[in-house]
């Protein structure tokens, strides 16, 4: 038995609400009916299990892009928005999408292009779903390493600040926001090869022998080749962005890091992004080989490794966000 | 000078249904209750529409609620009277003086058919 979705219907006009109900039942649909942007937020609020949100604009008590933002601001869990409008007010149109709206629906309405613009909808939805498949085996991962607690969340969060702020600073690395969200959502996957490192190497109480050493760099290209095989099979970015950041996040800045010794800019961005948040977390956490470092410490270490390990635009971004950084391990605690 | 816009032949009920059938497959029941939803909701926005063409001209509101009237008439496959609408929307827009009044009572006859659904 499929799962039949459900769907925010938003307008003002109770006709209009009526007929694409009816259009949408045909679909399979189950539909949510609200009159305007507050009592559609209020909705969303009771019920976080609905995903998709089809919203006239011009609506009293609140506009139509006013719900866009709102929504957008909340999202813990992305919701896929579709406009309707009149094909002729392209300035609208083009505010919604700049809002955050995925798609539109020119007015009057046909059902069979509402439904495949639904469908559509819920295909992109059914994607996000894979990716969050593809970070519990991130989980999976961490769960049998010795890094508990909120290692990736505390990664994501550093990678985000990171990659935010290099973009505003560095318009030449070209990191819009929506690349620095990605390179935050793919960072849990950094480590993901340390699945395949024996317990015996990967639990160590103690510094690791040469050859212990060898076998537990392997993580990066083992990881790496995972994501680069099911990038092949899907051609999805969000994967490459992922190949890149699992095998290249121990590459030096200064070209001694391994798998391949790559140098400077030749380290593929993201994983200049992630090695940082991943050595800053590393070192102010604890480890069965090592107590936790204080943030001065690590702050001393990182300074010391600008232009070394790591890339010094990263480094300066750091000292600069200084005070999100610590935020951001005060408010992920193990 | 624009041109006067002709004024199209009245709605009846049949070409309605006839268009909710075909334009979107809906049954028999669902074609009534969609018929008494764009009566009712027609009487709003022509009952808003008298009451702010008869008090001031409000431009925005005139717009506003133009608009919304064009949405039902498109949904009921009326074109022409939705261009009726159309043009009080964006003439209302744009500042334009006209006698507003003068339209809504001719859209209001033109649907009068539809209107006696409405349960109001």
């Amino acid at each position: 038995m499929g799962v039949q979705h459900r769907i925010l219907l938003v307008d003002d006009d109770p006709a209009q609400r009526t007929l694409l109900n009816m259009c949408l039942e045909q679909g399979d649909f189950a539909v949510v009916e609200a009159g305007n942007g507050e009592e559609a937020f209020r909705v969303l609020e009771k019920e976080p299990e609905i995903r998709l949100v089809i919203t006239d604009l011009d609506m009293p008590v609140m506009h139509g892009f006013d719900l866009i933002s709102k929504v957008r601001e909340s999202d813990l869990r992305y919701r896929y928005i579709i406009v309707l409008t009149s094909s002729e007010d392209k300035k609208s149109l083009v505010r919604a999408l700049s809002l955050g709206a995925d798609d539109y629906i020119p007015k009057p309405v046909r059902p069979d292009e509402l439904r495949l613009r639904v469908e559509g909808g819920i295909r992109l939805l059914r994607l996000e779903i894979q990716e969050e498949l593809i970070l519990s085996m991130a989980k999976l991962a961490e769960y049998r390493s010795d890094e508990t607690g909120y290692h990736l969340e505390r990664v994501l969060f550093y990678t985000r600040t990171l990659g935010r702020d290099l973009g505003m600073k560095y318009p030449h690395l070209k990191i819009s926001t929506q690349l620095a969200e990605e390179f935050a959502r793919v960072s849990p996957l950094h480590d993901i090869g340390k699945v395949a490192i024996p317990d015996s190497i990967l639990h160590k109480p103690g510094k690791l022998t040469s050859e212990e050493f060898e076998v537990m760099k392997n993580h990066a290209t083992i990881g790496g080749q995972l994501l680069k095989d099911i990038f092949t099979k899907t051609r999805s970015p969000y994967l490459k962005v992922a190949y890149e950041a699992a095998m290249y996040h121990h590459e030096r800045y200064n070209g001694n890091g391994y798998p391949e010794g790559l140098k400077g800019e030749d380290i593929p961005l993201v994983a200049r992004i992630v090695a940082l948040a991943d050595m800053y977390d590393a070192m102010t956490s604890e480890r069965c080989y090592k107590k936790a470092f204080s943030h001065e410490k690590a702050k001393r270490i990182i300074v010391e490794e600008k232009g070394e390990h790591l890339d010094p635009k990263m480094v300066e971004s750091f000292l600069d966000k200084e005070e999100e950084w610590l935020a951001i391990r005060e408010r992920f605690q193990d | 000078m624009k041109k006067e816009q002709a004024i199209p032949s009245k709605v009846s009920r049949a070409r309605v249904r006839s268009h909710f059938r075909d334009a979107y497959s809906l049954s028999g029941e669902q074609i009534e209750i969609l018929l008494k939803s764009s009566a009712r909701s027609l009487d709003t926005f022509l009952s808003a529409l008298d009451d702010v063409v008869g008090n001031g001209e409000d431009l925005p509101q005139i717009s506003r609620f133009g608009h919304g009237l064009k949405g039902v008439l498109l949904n009921m496959g009326e074109d022409g009277w939705a261009e009726l609408a159309r043009d009080i929307e964006y003439s209302a827009a744009e500042g334009e003086k006209k006698d507003y009044k003068k339209i809504v009572a001719a859209i209001r006859l033109g649907v009068e058919e539809i209107l006696e659904v409405s349960d109001r």
